[in-house]
C-alpha cells in the first residue's frame, strides 16, 4: 500500500466559487454519439444580468399605494431603480421629496418641474423658481417592474 | 513638487449615520445617531448631530435632555447595511482607478499615477458626484504627492465646504500651508502620547513635526513608522500599502447586555471574541503572535469597586486558528477573573500580526496542518450559509441573536423583506 504524504506535494488552488455562473449540462461525453445540440450550447439566463446593469448603484422598493396604477404599478410591486442613470423627461423615477421616497413621471416643461401620478385621482405635483419643496432629490430611475402574478 | 503620482484618500463622510439616512428619507437633514454593539454609546453622528455638540462616544443616558429636546433619532448599529454600502462604494471607486485600496470600512486609497494631464479637481468631483449619486453617500476626496498628505488633503476637504468635498495638494505653497493648519494631534497615526511628547519640545503643527525636529531624533523616539510619516508628509512618499495594513492590531470586544460576575458567561464571550478576532486575521490573510484579553468594569459607577486587568500571552507559534486563540484568551481570563467584581466588559485583542505566508519555522513544533483546513472549510460554511452556521462548543449558539439592537433599521440591500418602500399615495 502507498501511504500518502502528510502534506500534497501540489499546492492545490481554491477556486473562486462566491459568485458561480450557471452552466447548462452538457449531454454524456464518455460514450455513444454526442448530443447534435452540445455544439449550440449556451449559458442560462441570469435574471440579475439582464435587469441590473449597474448592481452596486442598483436597488429595489416596494410600491405602496396605487398613484401610479396607469403606468403598471401596483401595490407591493417590487421596483428595479438604477441610481447610476438620471432620470429624464418621460421617465418613471424615484424622487426623495420632503422625507419620502416617491415614483413620478418626470415632466420637464416651460422651466418647471413636473412630477406626474399616472393615476386621474391624483394631481401632478409642479415646482418652480417660486415653489420648491425643502428637500428635493432625483435618486435614480425606475427600469423594471417585477410582478407577482396573482389568482382572481 | 511630484505630481505625476498623486494619491488620492477617499473618505466616507459620517459613514454609519449617511447609512442610515439612505435608507430612510425622513432622516435627511435631521440629527441622527448610531449606537455601538447592544446599544451602549453613540458611535456615529450626522452633521447635524454634531452640530448640537454631541460627542463622539456619548452613552445616550447621560445625555436625554437634549436627546429628546432635539427630536435626536438612535438608531441600532445595522452592519449589514454598511458592509454593504462600504463594498459598493468601493466597487464605484474602482471604476477611477486602476489602484484601488480599502484602508477602513469607510476610507479608500487610490492611487493617481500617470494621470498629469488630469485635472484631479474635477476627477475628484466626478468621483464624490458619482458615489453620492449611486449610494447616497457623501464622500470627500483628498489628493496628494504622499499618502499622509492625502490624509490631510482630506481633512482639509471636509472642514471647508467651500472646497466642494476635494481638495488637490499640488504646489509646495499648498502644501505649506496645509502643514501649518494640521495640528499634531490630527496627524494620522500620532497619538496621545507622541502628542504630549512633542507638545513639550514645542512641536505644535505638522509643519513644526517636518521642519524642526532632525530625522535622527523621529527614528529614535518614534521609530521607523514615525519617520517614514515625517517624509510622507514633507511630500516623499515613503508609506505604502503593505505599511498602513500590517501595523494593525485587531481588537473584539462588546459591553455585555448586563454587568456580570458570572464566570460562565464571561468564558464564553472571550472564546466567541477570540473567534471573531481569528476570523477577522483570516479574511485579512494574516496571523497574529501575541494576544490580549482585559477585563472591565462599569467606570460610570464609582460606588463600585473597578477591575481593569489586562495580560497578554505569546503564542507558540504566529496562528489564526479560532481553536487557539480562543484557548489562549480562556486562559488569560482565568488568570485575571476576579469573583468580587461585576463586569462590564472582555476586551480580546490580537498583536504582532504579519501576513500568513511570512510565517516563522519553529522547530519542535508547528500549527497543526488539519486546523488550517478546518479553518478554512469553517471560512466557507459561514460565508455562504451566513454567519454563525458552524460555531465552537465553547460557545453559546444562542449568543448572536441575543446582541441588543432595539432600534435596528432596514437592512435594504441585503434582505428582501426589508426593501424600501416606495410612496405611491401623493
Amino acid at each position: 500500500m502507498i501511504k500518502l504524504p502528510a502534506k500534497p506535494a501540489i499546492d492545490f488552488y481554491e477556486i473562486d466559487s462566491s459568485n458561480p455562473v450557471n452552466l447548462p449540462f452538457v449531454g454524456n461525453i464518455s460514450h455513444g454519439f454526442p448530443l447534435p445540440s452540445d455544439d449550440y450550447m449556451d449559458r442560462l439566463i441570469s435574471l440579475d444580468e439582464q435587469l441590473i446593469k449597474h448592481p452596486d448603484a442598483t436597488i429595489m422598493g416596494r410600491v405602496s399605494g396605487n398613484s401610479m396604477r396607469d403606468a403598471g404599478l401596483q401595490e407591493g410591486d417590487v421596483l428595479i431603480i438604477d441610481r447610476m442613470l438620471k432620470v429624464e423627461n418621460g421617465e418613471i423615477g424615484i424622487f426623495r421629496i420632503d422625507g419620502e421616497y416617491l415614483c413620478k413621471r418626470l415632466v420637464l416643461a416651460d422651466g418647471r418641474v413636473e412630477l406626474h401620478p399616472e393615476n386621474k385621482r391624483f394631481k401632478p405635483m409642479v415646482f418652480d423658481e417660486n415653489c420648491m419643496p425643502t428637500d428635493f432629490m432625483c435618486v435614480g430611475r425606475v427600469t423594471y417592474i417585477i410582478k407577482k402574478v396573482q389568482k382572481l | 513638487m511630484n505630481t505625476k503620482e498623486m494619491y488620492a484618500l477617499v473618505d466616507c463622510n459620517n459613514f454609519f449615520a449617511s447609512c442610515e439616512i439612505s435608507g430612510d428619507p425622513k432622516l435627511f437633514g435631521k440629527p441622527v445617531g448610531v449606537l455601538s454593539n447592544n446599544d451602549g454609546n453613540i458611535i456615529a453622528r450626522s452633521k447635524e448631530l454634531k452640530d448640537l455638540g454631541v460627542a463622539m462616544g456619548a452613552p445616550p443616558f447621560l445625555i436625554k435632555d437634549v436627546l429628546i429636546a432635539n427630536k435626536v433619532e438612535l438608531l441600532s448599529s445595522n452592519y449589514e447595511l454598511y458592509g454593504d454600502l462600504s463594498q459598493r462604494v468601493f466597487n464605484i471607486l474602482c471604476t477611477f482607478s486602476p489602484d484601488t485600496e480599502r484602508y477602513s470600512i469607510d476610507e479608500v486609497f487610490q492611487k493617481y499615477f500617470g494621470f498629469e494631464y488630469f485635472n484631479l479637481k474635477e476627477h475628484g468631483t466626478k468621483i464624490k458626484d458619482t458615489v453620492y449619486r449611486c449610494t447616497g453617500i457623501p464622500v470627500c476626496v483628498g489628493f496628494a504627492p504622499t499618502k499622509a498628505l492625502a490624509k490631510v488633503a482630506n481633512r482639509i476637504a471636509k472642514k471647508f465646504a467651500q472646497l466642494g468635498g476635494v481638495c488637490v495638494i499640488d504646489t509646495e505653497a499648498k502644501r505649506d500651508w496645509a502643514l501649518r493648519w494640521t495640528k499634531v494631534e490630527d496627524i494620522w497615526g500620532i497619538g496621545r502620547a507622541h502628542t504630549r511628547r512633542l507638545d513639550a519640545l514645542g512641536i505644535k503643527t505638522a509643519y513644526d513635526f517636518v521642519n524642526k525636529l532632525p530625522e535622527e531624533w523621529v527614528r529614535k523616539n518614534m521609530t521607523i513608522v514615525g519617520l517614514r510619516l515625517q517624509r510622507d508628509l514633507s511630500g516623499k512618499s515613503s508609506i505604502f500599502f503593505e505599511d498602513i495594513k500590517a501595523k494593525k492590531n485587531i481588537v473584539s470586544s462588546r459591553s455585555f447586555a448586563q454587568n456580570t460576575n458570572d464566570f460562565e458567561y464571561m468564558r464564553e464571550r472571550a472564546y466567541t471574541y477570540a473567534v471573531n478576532a481569528a476570523e477577522k486575521l483570516r479574511r485579512d490573510n494574516s496571523q497574529c503572535a501575541e494576544i490580549t484579553v482585559q477585563v472591565q468594569t462599569n467606570y460610570f459607577r464609582e460606588d463600585r469597586a473597578q477591575d481593569f486587568e489586562a495580560q497578554s500571552m505569546k503564542l507558540e507559534y504566529p496562528t489564526n486558528s479560532s481553536i487557539q486563540l480562543g484557548r489562549a484568551a480562556v486562559q488569560i481570563l482565568e488568570r485575571i477573573y476576579k469573583p468580587g467584581y461585576l463586569y462590564k466588559k472582555v476586551v480580546v485583542m490580537l498583536h504582532k500580526i504579519s501576513p500568513d505566508d511570512s510565517r516563522q519555522l519553529t522547530l519542535f513544533r508547528n500549527e497543526k496542518p488539519l486546523e488550517k483546513h478546518l479553518m478554512k472549510v469553517i471560512d466557507q460554511i459561514n460565508r455562504r450559509q451566513g454567519r454563525h452556521t458552524v460555531m465552537f462548543g465553547a460557545q453559546d449558539t444562542k449568543e448572536p441573536i441575543k446582541m441588543k439592537r432595539s432600534n435596528l433599521s432596514k437592512r435594504y440591500t441585503t434582505k428582501w423583506d426589508e426593501m424600501l418602500t416606495i410612496n405611491c399615495n401623493k
